[in-house]
């Protein structure tokens, strides 16, 4: 197999989870946690492990429109 | 000194991280870089060249290109290590690629339950996606819920910490109370709040707590797909895209009217939430059979450098009679590669 390259040329781009308020969001600096991280673990009985009370990796449904000022 | 990458590691191989995915589309190639969250776009003939480099040596391939293209040669592998998106190795045998599968303990891994007047039986949705090991529940309000009504919907549970995140998505009330608010994330450590239509010039800070001015009416206004809307996800989560569909693999809804649905959105329902039990809905090959449309089977998207980071809309797609055809709401084209900034009317008109 022969392959012709193009010119090399690359370019990154690093997607930003940011939080809401980031995103056309009225105010909200993004503050200091009121509640210590302890606050948002806790143990589940029926999984028999801690677990952190995190949003999802997954995006649920798609009805903010980030792109919106 | 170009040739200089080349001549050190003639006897070896070149090998992308595993980790390190290149995605082929119709105008270039995308590499997603799954452990650092980073992306990177170059050429298609990269794409033909790293298949290549990991049977042939770094001088057989050499060997293989023109004159002319060993410079380019040169300074992709710089880049590309520089970049620390892979390495040379002697033997790529000792590094398979990462299995690409996809499986989750989790019979359900998000729902969706759409409320505006009608109160579904809380205590009983809970307690079913709870025995399903759904960890995540997304709660979006058409109407203003105040603290109390919160509560009332939150409190009809007692195993409620046994859910990783509870999103709750909220109208802005007129009266905004927030002592009271506030004492719903003190009291439900699992749940957020986000506030649209939101009018308040207060300040708030609450890590829990989030307002967008942004006004939502009814569950037609799920599905928007453009750039700020990815989110690139971890290795697990590119093989869950991968495999099955982003948007609705192992999801389920209660619409507004208390119909069980794959999501609020889709036209079809499997019953009314009261009567049949979600376990009974996940035994109907029509419901679970969404859950495997994959990107490579859509049209348009199957030609997209984005199809393994992109969540797909099922519900909302340019061909209603088609359940292979793009989303309606999406604003990239892979042919030219370019995003639109505008909505075409169509897209608009669903708005
Ligand atoms: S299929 Fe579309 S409308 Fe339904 S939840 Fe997913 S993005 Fe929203
Ligand atoms: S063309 Fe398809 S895969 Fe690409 S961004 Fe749009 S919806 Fe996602």
């Amino acid at each position: 197999m022969s392959i012709k390259l193009q010119k090399f040329e690359i370019e990154k781009k690093k997607l930003e989870s940011l939080p809401l308020f980031y995103n056309y969001i009225l105010y909200n600096d993004f503050p200091e946690a009121d509640a210590g991280v302890e606050e948002c673990v806790s143990f589940n009985e029926k999984l028999n492990c801690y677990q952190d009370h995190t949003p999802p990796e997954k995006i649920i449904s798609k009805f903010i429109d980030f792109s919106k000022d | 000194m170009e040739g200089h990458i080349i001549d050190t590691n003639r006897n070896n191989f070149f090998m992308l991280y595993a980790d390190c995915i290149p995605v082929k589309g119709y105008t270039r190639t995308m590499i997603c870089d799954t452990a650092n969250g980073e992306l990177f776009f170059v050429d298609n003939t990269y794409y033909d060249l790293i298949l290549e480099l990991r049977e042939l040596t770094i001088g057989e391939v050499a060997a293989m290109l023109g004159e002319d293209d060993l410079p380019e040669f040169a300074t992709f592998l710089e880049q590309m290590t520089a970049g620390d998106l892979g390495t040379f190795v002697e033997d790529p045998g000792l590094f398979p690629p990462i299995a690409e599968e996809w499986d989750s303990p989790f019979r359900i891994t998000d729902a969706i339950i759409d409320i505006r007047d009608k109160q579904h039986d809380y205590n009983g949705l809970f307690d079913q996606l709870n025995a399903l090991l759904c960890p995540y529940v997304q709660i979006r309000s058409y109407a203003e819920q105040s603290p109390e009504a919160l509560n009332a919907i939150l409190s009809a549970y007692d195993k409620l910490s046994e859910f990783r995140h509870i999103e709750i998505v909220l109208k802005y009330p007129e009266d905004f109370d927030e002592n009271g608010y506030r004492n719903i994330l003190s009291d439900y450590r699992m749940v957020s709040l986000t506030f649209y239509a939101s009018k308040n010039d207060r300040e708030i800070a609450h890590h829990r707590m989030s307002f967008i001015k942004q006004t939502f009416s009814s569950c037609e206004q799920c599905g928007i797909i453009n750039k700020k809307s990815m989110s690139l996800p971890g290795l697990s989560s590119f093989m869950e895209h991968k495999n099955h569909n982003s948007c609705l693999n192992r999801k389920i809804s209660i619409d507004e009217s208390g119909r069980i649905k794959n999501c609020p959105s889709m036209k079809k329902d499997y019953g009314d939430a009261d009567n049949v039990p979600l376990a009974e809905v996940l035994k109907d090959r029509a419901f679970t059979g969404l859950w495997d449309i994959r990107k490579d089977q859509i049209k348009v998207c199957k030609d997209c450098e984005f199809r393994y980071i992109c969540s797909d809309c099922r519900a909302y797609v340019e061909d209603p009679s088609d359940i292979y055809s793009k989303p309606l709401k999406c604003s990239y084209d892979p042919y030219t590669g370019q995003w639109e900034e505008t909505m075409h009317e169509h897209q608009k008109a669903i708005l």
